[in-house]
């Protein structure tokens, strides 16, 4: 499972003409097999780094996986998985058939994909779905698709942005408690992009804080409610529905 | 602008999905109609040779020996036609027969809720079932010979379709022997068998069935060879498909009731509500 090191991450963009730097000089490293959670207020740069994590777009800097320069890499060599809030499925497709759509892509004989699509579909709790297509599952459910959807392929970088951010509070817990024991079973590396704190410290085991696309905060769960930083005390400050 | 996402208001569970093979029918006309179109499209594709040999022979054959030929004569000519192409029919009806066993497996996942590759399952099923299908096939095609000589034979206006009526009556007792050979892997006697009890268990529903061949016959009535193989082509496609997996899903009904409840009950109802309320309780 990879791990990641971002040195002197830069990211500028246009916006209305007008260039807005989004991360400034980010260095950090995101530790292998564990769940690495990304804070920070609206436009501080989270999503920004997971698209430079992505390799979506060009930024100064250089960003290794295992050692690799990223930017060398073909998207498919680096077997990581990305889900954000929205989550759209293929309409026409069945669960069964949206969940296979990625195994199908790398060529997966039909049996493999039998397998893990019925495994996946338990491990989620959409055994019973599998045949119906996505508009007569609700929401949450529709979430769990998504996530098996970037799951089933085994990915060894699993990059999250805000999955569960519309879903209540009950289902939020569901799925973290899922993405948990998966993480366990599987070992796999996970960024996790939230802004809800308590979602963050129930899952996370690596805490990364930015602030204004730089760096607040980088450490464990001890360090952080340890850090006298402004950023992190309030973000440990604010008011959140208990999960 | 974001795009409205469609949901449901609450979960799926197992309550949502069909109780029985009828509601089950309803819903796939519902939610899956688009495979009712492709299972049409293979249909017509394993028909191409029926289809061809039929056009050759009415609006080939027939019109070139109406021209060429004096009144007594074209009427001997068309006997001996009618038997040489019940004979190129025989061969015709083999991919059709060979399709439908391979539709047969499509519609066996599709009922019971699995995942499908349509192509690679439908080569899976046609290899599977074709040793049913083929000599259910050729069955079909030597009765339809035989009754063609008993039509020519019987001079009489209205009896010389009795035989045609009494092989139909054959017909729903190979449709369900196909479809139990489709479940089982079993001998030929054995689906038979099968397929006896399927028919003698749902006479009503075999009653209602067979209205569909029977009035696909009445094609035969129109005059004009070039409609009556357009209206061909549009049953093959757009009907057969529909009246084959309610078929289909009728003949599993009874065997749920009575050879999967005894034999195989991991098979019973699956697919249907009761499959996951069944795991439910087990567990």
């Amino acid at each position: 499972m990879p791990e990641i090191e971002i040195s002197h991450l830069g990211v500028t963009y246009l916006h209305r003409k007008k260039e807005t730097t989004a991360i400034r000089d980010l260095s950090l490293r995101i530790p292998n097999e564990k769940i690495s959670v990304v804070l920070g207020a609206s436009g501080s740069g989270k999503t920004t780094l997971l698209m430079a994590i992505l390799n979506r777009f060009a930024f100064d800097g250089e960003i290794r996986s295992d050692g690799v320069d990223i930017e060398t890499m073909e998207l498919g060599q680096r077997n990581l998985a990305y889900v954000s809030q929205t989550f759209d499925l293929y309409p026409h497709f069945t669960i069964y058939d949206n969940l296979a759509f990625p195994l199908k892509t790398i060529g997966a004989s039909h049996e493999e994909i039998d397998e893990r699509v019925l495994e996946m579909a338990d491990f989620l709790g959409l055994r019973v779905c599998l045949s119906r297509k996505p508009k007569d599952l609700s929401v949450g459910q529709q979430q769990r698709v998504s996530l098996g959807r970037a799951l089933i392929k085994r990915p060894s970088l699993l990059l999250l942005d805000e999955p569960f951010s519309n879903l209540d509070v009950a289902f939020r817990q569901k799925m973290l408690h899922l993405l948990r024991d998966y993480q366990i079973s599987s070992q796999i590396t996970i960024v996790y992009v939230t802004h809800q704190i308590k979602d963050a410290l129930w899952v996370g085991d690596h805490f990364i804080v930015l602030e204004q696309g730089t760096l607040a905060f980088e450490g464990d769960k001890n360090a952080l409610f340890a850090s006298p930083n402004r950023s992190v005390r309030s973000l440990l400050e604010a008011e959140e529905e208990p999960i | 602008m974001k795009k409205k996402r469609k949901a449901a208001a609450h979960d799926f569970d197992a309550t949502f999905l069909p109780k029985n093979r009828r509601e089950q029918f309803g819903d796939l006309v519902k939610n899956r109609f688009s495979f009712f179109l492709r299972i049409g499209g293979l249909l017509l594709l394993g028909s191409v040779l029926f289809l061809l040999a039929y056009s050759a022979k009415y609006l080939l054959v027939l019109p070139a020996a109406q021209v060429a030929l004096k009144q007594e004569d074209y009427l001997a000519f068309t006997h001996t036609n009618t038997l040489v192409f019940d004979g190129i029919y025989l061969i015709a009806f083999l991919p059709i027969g060979l399709t439908l066993g391979g539709v047969c497996r499509l519609i066996r996942l599709l009922a019971w809720g699995k995942g499908i590759f349509f192509w690679p399952d439908f080569w899976k099923g046609l290899r599977q079932n074709a040793k049913a299908s083929s000599l259910l096939a050729l069955l079909f095609g030597l009765f339809h010979g035989l009754n063609d000589f008993l039509f020519l034979a019987i001079p009489h206006p209205v009896f010389r379709y009795v035989p045609g009526g009494l092989g139909l009556l054959l017909l729903p007792l190979g449709m369900a022997t196909l479809v139990v050979a489709s479940l089982y892997s079993s001998s030929f006697v054995a689906s038979l068998k099968g397929g006896l009890l399927v028919v003698a268990k749902s006479i009503g529903w075999v009653l209602l069935f067979l209205l569909f061949p029977f009035a696909w016959m009445t094609v035969s009535f129109i005059p004009y060879p070039v409609i009556r193989f357009l209206v061909d082509v549009v049953v093959i496609f757009a009907l057969t498909p529909f009246v084959f997996v309610g078929w289909y899903l009728l003949c599993l009904n009874e065997l749920d009731r009575t050879i999967n409840h005894r034999d195989y009950p991991a098979y019973e109802n699956m697919g249907l509500q009761g499959e996951f309320l069944k795991s439910r309780k087990e567990d």
